[in-house]
């Protein structure tokens, strides 16, 4: 019991944990952490990348709140509307889905090619309430420099241009960041 | 857990918490003692409640609470002793003493120390009034209440419900624990299928072992070798031992699948209940209050309150207090008669106000009821000419229901005197706001010499429903079984033509068919199948039926309604959504909604066949939407405008007009203000915050005249404001020509 007292400390292990460090230690420690710091702070941007049709999109990992296996969605009555697919259920709540290509106009999903088997539904926590989506396929969270994004080129298909704030390279692809505020404003509005 | 949250809490707080518990006690049963004096288990509760509260306040050193309850304690042990008879001008002060020790407690601790005088003033001026009211004799107390009040059981009603403490959480919090409750019961079932999934493994394991039996039955020379014999025997051993084993299993699973059932089915159970509170809780104080006000107005008045346990959603219970308040002392005020005047007609001298609240058909219905002297419509009458609303004429036009609608108008009033209780006019049409913006609705029903009933309908958002599935276009709709007059399979031969509609014959009546695909989602009637599923429904009173036909029955299941996203809107024919069992989305039908779509389905197809021999003339005339919920001035309306030369379109209330606007073209709307599911400023609204719609002239017309009512509908962004009160023809058609030209475009 008494060998646990600060002052009667015994051991080795124990003076060498009380001991002070040298002044010039701690000078040196620091400069190693702050040599660190840019490097951390170029890769501090991250995103949610996902896939829908062709193209790689990147939403603020914020605004993810949660990606779940594919389920079904009820169509609304009298809403023709292309970007409105209904409601689905998550997590026992009815969630409004929005059909996001349909909104950014990407074209067709591919899934004759890859499959069903990655479509994953992904629910957005906007401020005004949630909203899902169903992406063809989902990365997942990338952490990225923010001075590697690039402007959007003037290929990139009209709609989506609108919404796209630069480009990522990512390997040999390129993701489209997306402009969230912006996004969910327009979805809000076309649901309504 | 409730001790840790309690432990934060100042000793302060703890003292206010408990006077609101024991307050609570000494009203309600102050109140029953004035009514039968002597009964010592409401005199011994009501002596310990302020007993505790002297106790507590001392603690906390509130010595004016300590002198108050103290006094009160005093008075009600001699009345326990039979020494002293509460009468009612003892009641009224010890029940000002209640209010006393509220102001008390209600003083945030920083400010209490002005309450530790046991000598302050408030607390002299209760001892004075209690004294005098001790001193003076019983002489105008009306001894019929004592006898009316037979059936004490009623008074001891809500003892018996019993107090439980009552947490506060956020809405949203209980929603998702509702979600997460539903999708564990969903997750549940999964198991059930599973394990049935199993028998099939079993009995490949059973014919396998079969297999190997009839081997070793049939090749006798495998006996002969032992190494085969050996390998058969253990091959045989271990099937065993394996259909031995998976039974086990199982049976482990399947027990703990009931296991599971059960506790997912109990979180589900209470998480929905946890949503609802009983109808009590907002009622409280309202029984006092019926008293205290007939006291004022020289009246008798009991408040009865049926339904106290009625499960109400704890959204709709916030919001329905005040308004419920309104109705109450309009029906003292308004509703009844001085003792006098009652014995006069033969009634009891006190009056009656009845509070109750019900389920029904997956509503809450709320009804406000007194015995007093109904609402003379005549009188009505009189006042809508006499403020210029209509005239004589039209006021001639309108019916029992019609008139009484007026009383909802904002500053109508059949009262010449203005009293503080009641008479402004205000609080009807508050109530209906109220109503309103729940997406509910108000009524009043009136009979001359035998009373006046309101009813509020109000939605249980998170209420159950009881509803019938059916699959329309592949995809899970439910009809509420309240409004579901009759379920049918009618087969091909059944269904006959006339004038190439569609109809069948059930229980001798001929009932319109019409395709729920079509009225849902625009397409075509194409349903195949010898039997055709029919869901029939019709109005409140069951008059208009159509039957619908659907493309499969589902069960009958019980739905968690659960409101749509308001970002969509109202969603024409849709009330809301629910999940069924296995956790798919399905939507709820709107009966009214879809009656009105069926209609104007109907409607629009004879329309276009009239168009067809009309020619192209008719078809380049400017459509203009009607939109009021009085049938006759809408139908005035129409005609005058139809006369004009337009094309005129009606909508029955603002979501059918909102409904409408967005479905087919107009060039001119124009609406009324005050009506059900929504009303006109909010039509305005919603047209011009539309991108589409945005420059669609709107006009109102409405009995609605003065200048802040104007200001409104402009506000809202109407186009123009004309007062239905100096209604007439000319103005209107020259006000739609101002807006929009000639009727031929």
């Amino acid at each position: 019991m008494s060998a646990n007292e600060p002052g009667n400390a015994g051991s080795a292990v124990a003076r060498l944990l009380e001991r002070t460090p040298a002044q010039e230690e701690l000078a040196e420690a620091a400069a190693r952490l702050a040599a660190g710091a840019p490097r951390q702070l170029r890769a501090s941007a991250g995103a949610f990348v996902f896939r829908l049709g062709e193209e790689w999109l990147g939403l603020p990992a914020g605004l993810i709140d949660e990606v779940l296996e594919l389920r079904p969605v009820h169509r609304l009555p009298h809403r023709r509307d292309a970007a409105l697919r209904g409601v689905v259920n998550v997590r026992g709540r009815l969630t409004v889905c929005v059909a996001l290509p349909a909104l950014l106009q990407t074209g067709a999903p591919v899934a004759a090619r890859t499959g069903t088997v990655a479509r994953r539904l992904v629910v957005l926590a906007a401020p005004e309430g949630a909203l899902a989506f169903e992406a063809d396929e989902v990365h997942g969270s990338h952490r990225y420099d923010a001075e590697e994004v690039r402007a959007v080129p003037s290929t990139v298909a009209h709609a989506l241009a609108r919404f796209a704030t630069g480009v990522l390279p990512w390997g040999e692809r390129r993701i489209g960041l997306l402009d969230a505020g912006l996004l969910v404003h327009a979805l809000n509005r076309q649901i309504s | 857990m409730s001790n840790d949250s309690l432990r934060d809490l100042s000793l302060h707080d703890l003292f206010r918490m408990e006077a609101d518990g024991q307050r609570q006690t000494l009203t309600e049963n102050l109140l029953a003692l004035e009514r039968n004096p002597t009964a010592a288990a409401t005199l011994e509760e009501c002596m310990r409640a302020a007993h505790s509260l002297k106790g507590a306040a001392r603690i906390v050193g509130l010595g004016a609470a300590v002198a108050v309850a103290h006094s009160m304690e005093d008075c009600l042990v001699e009345a326990q002793h039979g020494r002293l008879r509460l009468h009612r001008g003892i009641v009224d002060a010890l029940l000002r003493g209640v209010d006393l020790l509220g102001r008390v407690a209600d003083t945030p601790a920083e400010a209490a120390g002005a309450w530790a005088d046991e000598e302050s003033a408030p607390v002299l001026e209760f001892r004075a009034a209690l004294a005098a009211a001790l001193a003076a004799p019983a002489t105008d107390e009306a001894a019929p209440p004592a006898v009316t009040d037979a059936d004490p059981t009623q008074h001891d009603a809500p003892a018996e419900e019993g107090e439980e403490r009552v947490l506060r959480i956020a809405a949203r919090n209980l929603h998702r624990m509702l979600g997460l409750a539903s999708e564990a019961l969903v997750e549940s079932r999964w198991l059930d299928p599973y394990i049935r999934s199993l028998a099939r493994v079993k009995e490949l394991q059973r014919r396998s072992a079969l297999a190997l039996d009839r081997l070793s039955e049939r090749t006798s020379a495998l006996a002969s070798d032992p190494a085969s014999a050996e390998l058969l025997a253990r091959a045989q051993a271990d099937l065993a031992e394996g259909q031995r084993l998976l039974g086990e299993r199982v049976a482990a699973l399947d027990a703990f699948d009931r296991r599971l059932a059960g506790v997912a089915h109990g979180l589900y159970d209470e998480a929905l209940a946890s949503h609802m509170r009983p109808f009590a809780d907002g009622t409280r104080g309202f029984k006092r209050m019926v008293r205290d006000l007939a006291h004022e107005l020289g009246k008798q008045a009991r408040l009865e309150i049926v339904g106290s346990r009625t499960p109400v959603d704890r959204d709709v219970l916030a919001r329905l207090e005040a308004p419920l308040g309104h109705l109450l002392r309009n029906a003292v005020d308004h509703g009844l008669e001085a003792p006098e005047q009652r014995l006069a007609r033969g009634k009891p001298a006190e009056g009656v106000v009845r509070l109750e609240a019900h389920h029904v058909s997956g509503r809450l219905e709320i009804k406000i009821g007194d015995d007093g002297q109904g609402i003379d419509a005549e009188r009505i009458r009189r006042a809508v000419i006499a403020r210029g609303l209509a005239d004589e004429d039209t006021a001639q036009r309108f019916d029992q229901d019609e008139l009484l609608e007026f009383l909802f108008l904002p500053g109508f009033s059949l009262r010449d005197t203005v009293t503080d209780i009641s008479g402004r006019g205000v609080g009807l049409d508050a109530v209906q706001n109220m109503a309103k913006q729940l997406h509910g609705s108000v009524r009043v029903f009136s009979q001359p010499d035998q009373g006046t009933r309101f009813q509020l309908q109000l939605p249980l958002t998170t209420s159950v429903l009881r509803a019938l599935a059916v699959d329309i276009g592949g995809e899970a709709y439910a009809f509420p079984l309240a409004r579901i007059v009759a379920t049918a399979l009618v087969s091909r031969e059944q269904v006959r033509s006339l004038e190439g509609r569609q109809y069948f014959e059930l229980a001798g009546r001929e009932i319109g068919l019409v395709s729920a695909r079509q009225v849902l989602e625009g397409g075509d009637g194409a349903t195949a199948g010898a039997q055709l599923p029919v869901v029939v429904i019709g109005g409140a009173h069951g008059e208009h039926l159509y039957g619908l036909a659907v493309d499969r029955f589902g069960s009958v299941t019980e739905l968690v309604v659960q409101a749509l996203d308001p970002r969509l809107g109202k969603v024409k024919d849709i009330a809301a959504g629910a999940l069924l069992d296995d956790g798919a989305p399905v939507l709820i039908v709107d009966t009214d909604d879809l009656l009105r779509s069926i209609e104007r389905l109907v409607a629009t197809g004879h329309l276009a066949q009239v168009r067809h021999q009309d020619g192209a003339a008719a078809v380049e005339r400017r459509r203009v939407l009607v939109v009021d919920d009085s049938l006759t001035v809408r139908e005035l309306q129409r005609k005058l405008i139809e006369t004009a030369g337009y094309a005129v379109e009606v909508a029955v209330d603002g979501m059918d007009g909102w409904n409408a606007v967005r479905l087919s073209r107009f060039d001119l709307v124009v609406t009324d203000v005050d009506m059900p599911r929504m009303d006109g400023i909010e039509l305005v609204e919603l047209i011009k915050k539309d991108p589409h719609l945005r420059e669609l002239p709107v006009m109102i017309v409405s009995y609605k005249d003065r200048e802040e009512d104007r200001r409104r509908g402009l506000d809202a962004g109407a186009d123009f404001y004309l007062s239905k009160a100096g209604f007439d023809e000319e103005a209107l058609i020259q006000a739609v020509a101002d807006l929009i030209g000639g009727p031929l475009a």
